[in-house]
């Protein structure tokens, strides 16, 4: 039971039935004076007797403005402004200068993205490309609206029907249906489904999708509410071959894109004219015609098609089926009379075979004008079907080489850095039907037929005639006049702001009460009305509140009143989001670029995407990374009203083990302006400069010197690891010093000249997997440590050969031998040598001989290297010979020794401070 | 109006919310130390009942494994083999034809006399302890609506699986190990994450999927190790980051969210060496691997026992990428798939109960559903040209269950002489869901999440419990 102590409240919910849910309302303002928030807060702290938090220090006012409207950190300049002048025109103008930033329009593009369930894949789409490669054209277009302010109704009016409300076909605003578009393929019921639930949940905070299968439980919303809704996402469909809605800055990357797009074209145009042909060859035209007479007589049906039609060299089904069809629809054509007749006569098979051959000549040479030639030109014939139409006879085979035309094709479309923008925009169908009741939500199961309306529960009523019922609906939920739209938005920006909403915002259905805040709700709501549904005021209005600037710890006495802060007495203290984290470590790392807003979804788990905020990232959402799912981003199956936030594990473990913080770590310790400081304590200063924009208080100083100081030596060693070298030598029986490379790397193989046979020495190559030995000569394959601790080698040989020689190998470390055995034909064997310490440059040789001669056939390996960094220590792999396999001789350089700067920052990183936002 | 205010108590009844945000393992789990008294002691998750299971095992067969040739014997089928069944025309996936007989030996194993074919030799030889359901049936002869339906309930729509559900309901044992693990070696099965996804419920509910065909644990589980920092020095950065948030939490009044944090990176210090020991095979005896023996599911059947033994609710091992079982071009194949699976289910099965593991252990095995009796009819572009295949079929198949309170030894339920459709007892897939809650203690229709304005459960209106199945 969830917040139990809430039933009796619900049962008083109930019992005044007759009062009009509040949110079905129209939102009233509360007479105030001074700044609305703060007054109507007031009077709520002073009903509840609690008293609020102090003013918090002027620098979290800007930390939190610039968190909230921008998702990253003030620069320094802000902070100094707001510090030597925390007055009202500093922080308006400050506030001003945040909302002018395009930080903030891809800060609350994100934020709407979860509303609208964004990703960059449909979902699970068997063995075809499943991505949508436009999705980020949507995600662009929100920057946009929200950077220019575009006025609320058109923001939803946009979302819904921009097809209706642009002037030409290649507008940029088509982008905009993106918010229909972007969800989940779960078939095409579902994606309707989709639809219906992200409009109406994500404008209205409203669960109609609870009444596909019956009318809402506890909601006063019926299935014809629902399906009203639905049969306009049924009415619609989305153009093949989506709008371009601009094109790429890169002139000669588009040409190269169209050149490539053609060839695909030509391409898929060839097999389908292969496929025409097919079907008016000679060898192929008799069988079709034999057997569409066949499947006459003994009335054929699909399945019995397709086996017949298999045996005769891949006849295709449906043409079979068409030309049993079209041959009884003109059966009593003169021509075809005939044949039917002789057919009918024929003595044997040959006969007939004859007999369809000579129909099949005539057919494809018949002269113009003559009734052969008259009834292949009709529309339901065969041989009428010309590239454009042949498809449909494609079959299983055709469809899936098709499909994996199209794969390429859509992967150009994805990757090609010459590919246009295009917008993932839909259309209504030309044809307005009714709607009509799925029965208990069963698509098979049809009930009532209706006039599609309004939501009842917001007035209901027709639809305007005439005009597009999609358009109506974006219109009717963009109205001022519904009460629920500027509520539902208002609510959202609030909880974005506040950290939490001031009404549920999954639900804004009478199963929520009349929130405790409901008079700031609506005063907020008319408001933004007023103001034109102008997002950027409503941030204003929120943010130059005394409640935005409270203290983020008040009265231990308001605890036992409000403990969980429901009436804002103080800030909430807020732990970072996913974005705002990732984009805090990158910006303050000096890797984040922030100078271009928009372009094409990016992989965050590649280092090349360290440059780009994370709302940028590719969301898959058929295997969304591990990352998101640990770091609470909603799932983008469903609408979210607002994230989860937990606390979990594997969040610690990206800060402690996490690439792109080792690596982000590694680059600040490594900055030159960081290493040109003149001591440690500038060092420190530095770091904290740079990661939380203030000075380090002494004893900060003190704790980071202390530790930096007290680093021992061989914790920062390098690592235990190392690299592989491909050697040869005379066999002299034991270790040898007498080691040469090889000289020749080709086909990913090492050898002593281009073709082995003809080698002096004979045979002697190395691959990734396995070689081949030389009589009289070792094989090495060197293994070279980069740092210090205990290693041991092992592995696994397999001979591939039946017969020949017997081989032999053996682990030397560090030139002294560990172990070695003879190796027979056939044999598969475990090899281990011993453990071994190491420091850097000491080596662990794998060696192969062939004393015994070189009859022998390829061996194959598998070689590790296992280390520990003492002898209690835990073992792990720290090298692979097929893993690393060297392809070239160059020299490798060793590691850099990994610095206790970089350790100190990656804590800071971690730390809480660098997390919450007070 | 009620002017009741929202408190830390009302916060930490509702456990499950509360959990969520702060919950400590890859799952929810209980934050004790941070809070005070009674409210830790009402943080820990409690089933409606006395369960019989603890933990459970499925053992997933995806692709669908022909209840005909292991565990439902049908000597009609010999008899009519070649020829028509008298059968309704049932439709399955693709064309089939005649009767094909089962080309494996069946024997009868154990006290009760269980049929299991010559597949699966060292299953049978835990006869006694199999609860064999033959009649089981689905929705659709399709992949896809199939495994959703088997393992989140519901065929079409986006809803949590079973694993997430019972991680939901009973949270897990060890806050270093996640609760649910998914298995599945060399890349994912078809539907990949959908699998195993928590859906509406908390993300931490989701499985947890790790390749088990990778031997090395670092490179099996995201961010485990540092590449290159020694234990010694991690030990020290953490030790400086925890001063580093002491002196941030002096100067700031209590805050449970910056406690939990500061927890959260004692406790993944401790989970990269417990994950790393507790999926590390190579830590068992020689023998006990032996028992196993080689290849990539019996390797995770061992790393199964291993994570029960560390308190994982809810282990799923599929068999491979894909849809391995899915036989359409020749039932042989099984021969290879069973050969694959079964000494390490058999070792497994023995390893649990001399353990005394499998009291407490629902053990599950099947597929998404089961295949025809009836051969497979070649079609252009799908079948090699060969007709010794069957086909996809709902109508009627088998899933064993062993342990955690199922009667051993028992059968349940048939299909009809053929063995195309169940006939005796039906057991829909939500009625198997429904049953397994019961085993794990909660009633199937009161296991319910809040979402979008209604009350969820894994049986959505469906599941009846089986209750002479029960022991």
């Amino acid at each position: 039971m969830r917040f139990p102590v809430l039933l009796p409240l619900l049962l008083l919910s109930f019992a005044s039935a007759e009062e009009k849910h509040w949110a079905f309302a129209p939102p009233v303002k509360a007479a105030t004076t001074g700044h609305p928030v703060d007054a109507l807060l007031e009077k709520a702290w002073a009903e509840m007797k609690l008293a609020p938090a102090g003013p918090a220090a002027p620098r979290q006012w800007l930390e939190r403005a610039a968190f909230t409207l921008t998702g990253l950190p003030p620069s320094d300049e802000q902070l100094r402004r707001i510090e030597a002048n925390p007055d009202e025109a500093t922080w308006k103008a400050l506030v001003d200068e945040l909302l002018a930033s395009p930080a903030y329009g891809e800060r609350w593009a994100r934020h709407w993205m979860d509303v609208a369930r964004y990703a960059d894949t449909r979902g699970y789409h068997f063995d075809q490309d499943n991505r949508y490669p436009f999705a980020y054209t949507y995600r662009d277009w929100l920057i946009r609206a929200f950077n220019e302010d575009l006025p609320y109704d058109r923001f939803v009016k946009f979302q819904v029907a921009a097809d209706h409300l642009v002037d030409r076909p290649d507008h940029p605003d088509l982008s905009a249906l993106g918010f229909l578009t972007v969800g989940l393929r779960g078939g095409p019921v579902e994606t309707i489904d989709d639809r219906v639930d992200v409009v109406t949940r994500g404008f209205l905070s409203s669960t109609v999708s609870c009444a596909r299968c019956h009318d809402h439980k506890t909601d006063p919303i019926s299935t014809k509410d629902y399906y009203s809704l639905y049969s306009i996402f049924e009415h619609t469909d989305e153009p093949e071959d989506k709008p371009v809605i601009g094109k790429p800055a890169d002139e000669a990357a588009f040409q190269a894109y169209q050149a490539e797009v053609a060839k695909l074209e030509e391409a898929d145009r060839a097999v389908r004219q292969q496929l025409v042909d097919h079907l008016r060859s000679k060898e192929a035209l008799p069988n079709y015609l034999e057997l569409a007479w066949r499947a006459r007589k003994e009335n054929w049906d699909h399945r019995k098609a397709t086996a017949e039609g298999f045996k005769r060299g891949k006849l295709r089904p449906n043409a079979l089926m068409r030309w049993k069809d079209f041959l009884g629809e003109h059966a009593g054509a003169e021509r075809l009379k005939r044949w039917f007749a002789e057919m009918d006569a024929a003595a044997d098979d040959p006969a007939r075979a004859a007999l369809c051959a000579a129909l099949a000549a005539e057919w494809t040479g018949a002269p113009e004008g003559g009734e052969l030639a008259q009834l292949a030109a009709k529309g339901g014939c065969p041989l009428s079907y010309g590239v454009d139409r042949v498809e449909q006879f494609m079959d299983v085979e055709d469809g899936n080489q098709r499909r994996q035309r199209l794969s390429v094709m859509s992967k150009l479309m994805a990757e090609h850095p010459g590919s246009p923008p295009r917008a993932m925009s839909l259309r209504d169908k030309a044809q307005w039907g009714k709607a009509v009741v799925f029965e208990r939500g069963n698509p098979a199961n049809r009930g009532e037929v209706f006039d599609r309306h309004w939501l009842s529960f917001l007035g209901g009523g027709a639809f305007e005639p005439g005009k597009s019922p999609r358009l109506s609906l974006a219109e009717k939920i963009a109205d001022p006049a519904n009460p629920l739209t500027a509520r539902v938005i208002v609510n959202r920006v609030w909880a974005w702001h506040f950290g939490a909403p001031l009404a549920d915002p999954g639900d804004f259905g009478p199963q929520t009460p009349r929130p405790e805040l409901l008079p700031l709700l609506d005063t907020l709501a008319v408001g933004f009305l007023e103001k034109g549904g102008s997002l950027k005021e409503l941030h204003r209005v929120l943010l130059t509140s005394k409640a935005f600037r409270l203290a983020a710890d008040g009265a231990e006495a308001n605890d036992s009143i409000d403990e969980a802060n429901t009436v804002f007495w103080k800030w909430n203290r807020r732990r970072l989001d996913f974005e705002s984290m990732r984009d805090r470590v990158l910006a303050s790392g000096g890797s984040l670029d922030t100078r271009g807003t928009g372009g094409r979804s990016v992989r965050l788990e590649e280092p090349s995407s360290d440059a780009r905020r994370s709302l940028y990232a590719f969301v898959d959402r058929y295997a969304l990374p591990g990352t998101f799912v640990s770091f609470d981003l909603p799932h983008p199956d469903h609408h979210s009203a607002k994230r989860v936030e937990t606390t979990v594990p594997q969040q610690a473990l990206y800060f402690l083990n996490g690439p792109l913080v080792l690596r982000q770590a590694a680059r600040l310790a490594g900055d030159p302006a960081f290493k040109g400081l003149p001591d440690d304590r500038a060092r420190v200063h530095w770091i904290y400069r740079k990661l939380f924009r203030r000075a380090p208080a002494d004893e900060e100083i003190l704790a980071a010197l202390d530790w930096i100081g007290s680093a021992l030596p061989a914790d920062y060693a390098p690592p235990l690891g190392g690299h592989w070298e491909v050697l040869h030598g005379p066999d002299e029986g034991k270790p040898s010093a007498a080691l040469s490379s090889f000289p020749v790397f080709s086909g990913n193989v090492w050898k002593i000249t281009q073709d082995p046979s003809q080698s002096p020495i004979r045979w002697l190559n190395v691959g990734a997997g396995g070689g081949h030995a030389s009589a009289r000569h070792t094989m090495v394959l060197r293994w070279r440590s980069l740092g210090a601790g205990q290693v041991r080698m092992s592995g696994r040989l397999t001979r591939t050969q039946k017969g020949g020689d017997v081989l032999a190998w053996r682990i030397d470390g560090k030139g002294a031998p560990l172990a070695g055995e003879r190796l027979s034909p056939e044999a598969t064997v475990d090899i281990e040598g011993k453990w071994t310490d190491v420091m850097p440059g000491d080596t662990m040789d794998f060696v192969l001989r062939a004393p015994d001669g070189d009859t022998c056939g390829n061996v194959n390996w598998e070689l590790r290297i296992e280390g520990r960094d003492s002898e209690a220590g835990p073992v792990r792999e720290v090298g692979n010979f097929t893993r690393q396999f060297p392809t070239s001789n160059d020299p490798v350089p060793g590691v850099a020794a990994a610095d206790p700067w970089a350790d100190l920052v990656q804590m800071l990183w971690a730390s809480n401070e660098f997390h919450f936002v007070d | 109006m009620s002017h009741h205010r929202i408190t830390a108590a009302d916060i930490v009844l509702d456990r499950r919310d509360f959990l969520q945000r702060c919950g400590m393992g890859f799952g929810g789990l209980a934050l004790g130390s941070l809070l005070s008294g009674k409210a830790a002691a009402s943080g820990m998750p409690q089933p409606h009942f006395a369960p019989k299971a603890k933990r459970v095992v499925h053992l997933f067969m995806n692709g669908g494994p022909s209840q005909v040739d292991t565990f439902d014997p049908k000597p009609k089928l010999q008899e009519f083999h070649g020829k028509t069944m008298p059968l309704d025309g049932l439709k399955t996936e693709r064309p089939t034809g005649a009767a094909l007989r089962s080309p494996f030996k069946f024997e009868r194993h154990g006290e009760c006399g269980l049929e299991v074919s010559e597949l699966f030799s060292h299953t049978a030889k835990h006869a006694d302890d199999l609860c064999v359901i033959r009649s089981m049936t689905a929705d659709v002869p399709n992949h896809e609506p199939s495994l959703m339906l088997m393992n989140c309930g519901d065929g079409r729509l986006s809803r949590p699986s079973m694993g997430s559900w019972i991680s939901y309901g009973l949270g897990s044992e060890n806050e270093n190990l996640p609760a649910y693990v998914s298995l599945c070696p060399g890349g994912m099965p078809i539907k990949r994450a959908e699998n195993w996804r928590s859906s509406f419920l908390p993300g931490n509910y989701q499985g947890t999927y790790l390749d088990s065909s990778i031997e090395e644990v670092d490179r099996m589980i995201e961010n485990l190790r540092n590449p290159s920092a020694r234990e010694s020095r991690q030990a020290r950065q953490l030790e400086f980051l925890r001063r580093v948030n002491e002196r941030h939490l002096a100067s700031r009044g209590h805050d449970p969210q910056l406690e939990a944090r500061i927890r959260s990176f004692e406790l993944a210090y401790r989970m990269q060496g417990e994950a790393t020991d507790a999926f590390d095979v190579k830590k068992e005896p020689q023998h006990v691997r032996d028992l196993y023996g080689p290849g990539a599911f019996a390797r995770q059947c061992l790393m199964a026992r291993r994570l029960l033994e560390r308190g994982v609710r809810f282990i799923q091992l599929w068999h491979g990428n894909g849809q391995p079982w899915d036989s359409h071009d020749d039932i042989e194949d099984h021969r290879r798939l069973a050969r694959e699976c079964d000494q390490g289910i058999g070792a497994f099965l023995a390893d649990l109960k001399m353990r005394g593991l499998l009291d407490e252990t629902l053990v599950l095995w099947g597929g998404e559903f089961g295949r025809t009796p009836a051969v497979e009819l070649p079609q252009a572009g799908s079948n090699k040209g060969v007709m010794k295949g069957r086909d996809h079929n709902h109508y009627g198949f088998t899933v064993w269950m062993a342990g955690g309170g199922v009667k051993g030894g028992h059968i349940h339920g048939a299909t009809d002489e053929f063995g195309y459709k169940a006939v005796d007892k039906p057991v829909h897939v939500h009625d198997l869901h429904a049953t397994m809650l019961h085993l794990l203690g909660f009633d199937h229709e009161q296991l319910t999440y809040r979402y979008s304005g209604r009350d969820f459960r894994l049986t959505d209106v469906h599941g009846k419990v089986m209750h002479d199945i029960v022991a």
